[in-house]
């Protein structure tokens, strides 16, 4: 007989939570039985996933036994409202364990697990390429798909390969009939990613090679999102036809998409989707897609698909023979393509810290576990009597069972319920903020497998309260409990004392973690970032290029109309000075202007490995705006502009790469790259300051600015962002922008209005993000084992009432009485706080990939851990103590 | 109690059911039996729970079997309907036949 046997988990748990007997024994071979009915019907996860809820559930149900259910948990709230302190701390304490834990599982399976929105999406793979000089596992960094060449290679050759597509995104000034010019993020796409993300259009059709159909008057095809077309008053099939203006270029509208269609990277907020026509790469072949993306093909692996690109470098190199120092980097393995799956790509900066921060919940939610399970065993020793009493009179195991599953009954469904709620509504909080830096983030929510297993977990833990008390019920008898026994037994002692460790240890972890992360935050921040971000305002500009893209000989009107802006800003009273560049450090979204360059003379001179140079354009001003400092030489001028000369600016970490030993004022360098092969080398004219572009933790690249040039080629910039310092806070300053432009031209769009402070925040978004739900893990944490061992000293304390008593009576002092119950209560905290640092330590390694100018093991931190939480817990064991002390001689006489 | 032989919605279901089997009832094939018939779902425990209670009431006698390799080596809980029992479904199939009395040709109605 063919037959899978099934988990045993579930069945041992079930075993342990029924009552022994053949009756039980016959009710776990029905489950097992069912167990392969289902297994045929549903598959193997449905069905183990059901058997494990249906094992905790059965057994529950068949222990508490023939009384109703009901009638059961409504007796049980009765006797707990009476005990409101009891219902109040269990409850409070597991819901918010709960409402933690479930909130960033939800996080969780939102970012990490649940599959992209795509047919097949497992078959989805991203190709990139490292780019030497760029630190890449950083955070931050826009991710590239290699040379445009080397894209065009695969698209045609590859085997394993369904398909392919390469995308960018740009933000141009749109224009549609008379309405006002509006900037819209466009995806500008080759029409194979179209096949390879599955994307079906909802009306008319979809980008094709061949666009535009030759004899109609546009520059290429567009899609509509759904939205946007509604958002544009224009539905049906009014859309499709129509003709519009993007950056300057007329398009015609062939087809839209469901609204909400989404690229997986770096697509947040498109509206639009152009074709990139294999003439138009044709002129970018050492250019970059920001982001490519291939489909294998059913049989095709990861490895298989890597190792076939590795191998058309070779065929690359054949058809591109002038790439020729692009792809020696490739060969020689300082720029490679990596393939990797599509959801891993699209979550590796993130994963980690999500993993961490939910790791440390599921600490809390254990911290809260434990200090239930305390509170409850204490409670069951408070009612001891009563128990005794009712065993006395006849009450069957199962019955006293049943009494103590349904108080845990009332007490996890109501922590449940309200943790559940919590969660929820702090979720619907998280998607609303902006949340750049983590991908998917807005699709967290409490799917039907948070809450199932949630139940379970809940189900588990009513097992494990309304058992807790009864493992030791051997232990209540009528004699011990008749007025005797007033001071608890030593099993029971330990028992709690073990968990007082417990969770002083964990919380001891978690403090650790937290402080070292917010010691490295901090020391982040006071990273000198390289440049001035306050009293600074930037925003960006559009022109619409096309109107000079065609004329041939470079017309410099847009130049002239952007530095002519520039003056007349610098102008408006209260702005300090301003400033042009092609992009912001530390900007997330910010095209990565790099290439391949080496110095005339120097070092590097016929080395294969050419770095690649960070590189901005920048005005007059731009430099001095934001205090980038300059150390030799001079800085860009207005004539260097108007000259369009080849003199450049290198940053200190270029000027020691190239040029270790000399003094690099006047130096040459070649612009390796095809895009400029006849341009004459640049010259240095000075040396600035390293500027930390690719965020705070990250090296300051080497980097060169070049005097701004806009509009000469298609190449050349699509949008210059302007920076502007005032003196002090000048509300107005939005305003007199606008019109200062308007005066100049009045279809320009400002847009991306923002303090460099908001773009320096920005940047470690994710950090901050994730340090405080870790922050709150870890207070919650302190204040959770605070309370425990509170309560559980409070509680011994009052046990032995009356032995202190007589000892007061008998003379003992009341300070000796006191440093008693503090030493005792000392001794859990500290074996909980030795375990806790020696497992910090073990696990230091795990946390030191998330630091940054703090070490893993940094003693100062655990020391100050070990005296909070020495300090916090000789607080919570104070006030009991203190009680000990005063305690009346005639309460020892009254109490027995 | 409102009497001895009075019948909850559920502990009816199972006494039907056992009927049904025909001798052959035991826990799983109960659970099926009702499962396949109403299409509603049954926990195991909430079963046996039931059985115990129309045990205690007499309606229903269980053995239990020999040990079942299939079942893990565990064995299985035959129920029979006792006399009792067999009274006790008659009664309630009549009360509900009396009470349903008249009101077919309108559940007819309100199918089309």
């Amino acid at each position: 007989m063919n037959q899978t046997s099934p988990p045993r988990l579930p069945l041992k748990l079930a075993r342990w939570i029924l009552p022994p007997g053949r009756k039980s024994d016959a009710l776990l071979g029905d489950m097992e039985e069912l167990y392969q009915d289902r297994l045929h019907l549903h598959g193997r996860l449905r069905t183990n996933l059901w058997f494990l809820g249906a094992s905790i559930f059965s057994g529950l149900r068949y222990r508490v036994g023939a009384l109703s259910v009901r009638v059961g948990l409504l007796q049980a709230s009765r006797r707990l409202s009476r005990r409101p302190g009891y219902l109040l701390s269990t409850v409070i304490t597991l819901a918010i364990g709960f409402a933690i834990a479930v909130g960033t599982f939800a996080v969780v399976s939102g970012v990490l697990l649940a599959p992209l929105p795509y047919p097949d999406a497992d078959r989805l793979v991203q190709i990139e390429f490292e780019l030497p000089g760029f630190p890449y596992e950083n955070g931050g960094h826009p991710i590239f798909g290699g040379p445009w060449a080397h894209y065009l290679t695969y698209a045609e050759l590859s085997q394993e390969l369904e398909s392919v597509g390469a995308y960018n995104v740009f933000r141009g000034p749109f224009i549609d009939g008379d309405a006002q010019p509006t900037t819209v993020p466009e995806l500008w796409t080759t029409p194979s990613l179209q096949t390879t993300l599955g994307i079906v259009p909802t009306r008319g059709r979809l980008l094709d090679r061949s666009d535009p159909i030759p004899g109609d008057e546009v520059d290429g095809a567009m899609l509509f999102l759904d939205d946007f077309a509604v958002s544009r008053s224009v539905d049906g099939e009014a859309v499709l036809g129509r003709q519009v203006h993007l950056q300057g270029s007329p398009f015609r509208v062939v087809g839209t998409l469901p609204a909400g269609t989404e690229v997986p990277i770096g697509g947040e907020g498109v509206r639009v989707w152009t074709s990139a026509t294999n003439a138009q790469i044709e002129q970018f072949l050492t250019g970059f897609p920001q982001v490519v993306i291939g489909r294998m093909n059913p049989r095709a692996t990861v490895e298989s698909v890597q190792r076939e690109l590795d191998e058309l470098i070779e065929e690359t190199k054949d058809r591109y023979p002038f790439l020729h120092p692009t792809l020696n980097m490739i060969e020689n393995g300082a720029m490679r393509a990596r393939v990797r799956p599509l959801k891993d790509a699209l979550t590796q900066d993130v994963r980690r810290s999500i993993w961490l921060v939910f790791g440390s919940t599921l600490v809390l939610l254990t911290i809260a576990i434990v200090n239930v399970t305390n509170l409850t065993l204490v409670r069951a020793d408070v009612t001891r009597h009563l128990t005794a009493t009712r065993i006395a009179l006849g009450a069957s195991s199962g019955e006293i069972a049943r009494h103590f599953l349904a108080e845990a009954g009332v007490i996890v469904g109501a922590a449940w319920l309200v943790g559940m709620t919590i969660a929820a509504s702090t979720l619907e909080l998280i998607r609303g903020l902006p949340l750049e830096g983590i991908p998917r983030i807005g699709t967290s929510q409490l799917t039907a497998t948070t809450w199932g297993l949630s139940g379970m977990v809940a189900l588990a833990l009513v097992a494990l309260l309304g058992y807790a008390p009864i493992l030791r019920k051997t232990s209540i008898s009528v004699l011990t409990s008749g007025g005797k026994g007033q001071t608890s037994s030593r099993a029971q002692f330990r028992l709690r004392n073990a968990l007082i460790g417990v969770q002083v240890g964990m919380a001891c972890v978690l403090l650790i973690a937290s402080a070292l992360l917010s010691q490295s935050f901090f020391a982040t921040h006071r990273v000198n970032p390289g440049f001035e971000s306050a009293d600074i305002m930037t925003f960006r500009l559009l022109f619409p290029f096309n109107e000079t893209r065609n004329t041939e000989g470079g017309d410099r009107a847009p130049t002239r109309f952007f530095t002519e802006l520039r003056d007349r800003i610098a102008r408006v009273p209260g702005v300090a000075d301003a400033g042009i560049s092609s992009c912001l450090p530390l900007d997330v979204g910010c095209d990565l202007s790099g290439t391949t360059m080496r110095p005339m003379d120097g070092m590097l001179d016929g080395s294969d490995d050419i770095p690649v140079i960070g590189f901005r354009q920048v005005s007059d001003g731009y430099l001095e705006t934001i205090g980038i400092p300059v150390i030799a030489g001079r800085p860009l001028e207005r004539r260097d502009i108007e000259q369009i000369s080849n003199g450049v600016l290198v940053n200190e970490t270029l000027a020691n790469l190239f040029w270790p030993d000399s003094n690099p004022i006047g130096k040459l360098i070649d612009r390796n790259s095809l895009a400029s092969r006849t341009v004459a080398p640049l010259e240095v004219i000075g040396v600035v300051g390293d500027v930390h572009t690719d965020g705070l933790t990250s090296p300051a690249p080497p980097m060169l600015y070049q005097s701004l040039v806009v509009s000469e080629q298609a190449s050349d910039l699509s949008s210059v962002v302007f920076v502007v310092q005032t003196e002090g806070p000048l509300p107005s300053l939005v305003d007199q922008i606008g019109a200062e432009v308007a005066a100049l031209r009045s279809d320009v769009p400002v847009t991306d209005i923002r303090t460099l402070e908001s773009v320096v925040d920005n940047s470690t978004a994710r950090a901050r993000f994730s340090l405080w739900l870790l922050a709150i893990s870890t207070a919650v944490a302190l204040l959770l084992s605070t309370v425990g061992i509170y309560s559980v000293i409070s509680y011994v304390v009052r046990r032995r009432r009356s032995e202190f008593g007589i000892r007061l009576a008998l003379g003992a002092h009341g300070g000796s009485l006191k440093s008693l119950v503090l030493r005792d209560g000392a001794i859990p905290v500290l074996v909980g706080l030795i375990v806790g640092l020696a497992v910090a330590l073990l696990g230091s390694g795990v946390l030191s990939a998330f630091l940054f100018g703090v070490a893993p093991t940094d003693p100062f931190t655990y020391g100050m851990v070990a005296i909070i939480l020495i300090a916090v817990s000789t607080a919570a064991a104070y006030l009991p103590a203190a009680q000990a002390s005063r305690v009346p001689p005639t309460d020892a006489l009254r109490s027995n | 109690m409102t009497g001895r032989n009075f019948l909850g919605e559920f502990e009816h279901m199972v006494l039907v059911a056992v009927l049904q089997l025909d001798g052959e009832a035991y826990g799983a094939a109960i659970v099926r039996e009702i499962e396949s018939r109403t299409g509603r779902g049954v926990p195991s425990g909430s079963l046996y729970v039931t059985l115990d209670r129309l045990e205690n009431k007499g309606l229903v006698r269980s053995r239990i079997g020999e040990p079942d390799a299939r079942r893990g080596g565990r064995p299985k809980r035959f129920v029979t309907v006792t006399t009792e029992g067999m009274q006790a479904v008659r009664e309630v199939r009549q009360a509900m036949l009396s009470l349903w009395k008249g009101l077919e040709a309108r559940l007819e109605e309100k199918k089309v």
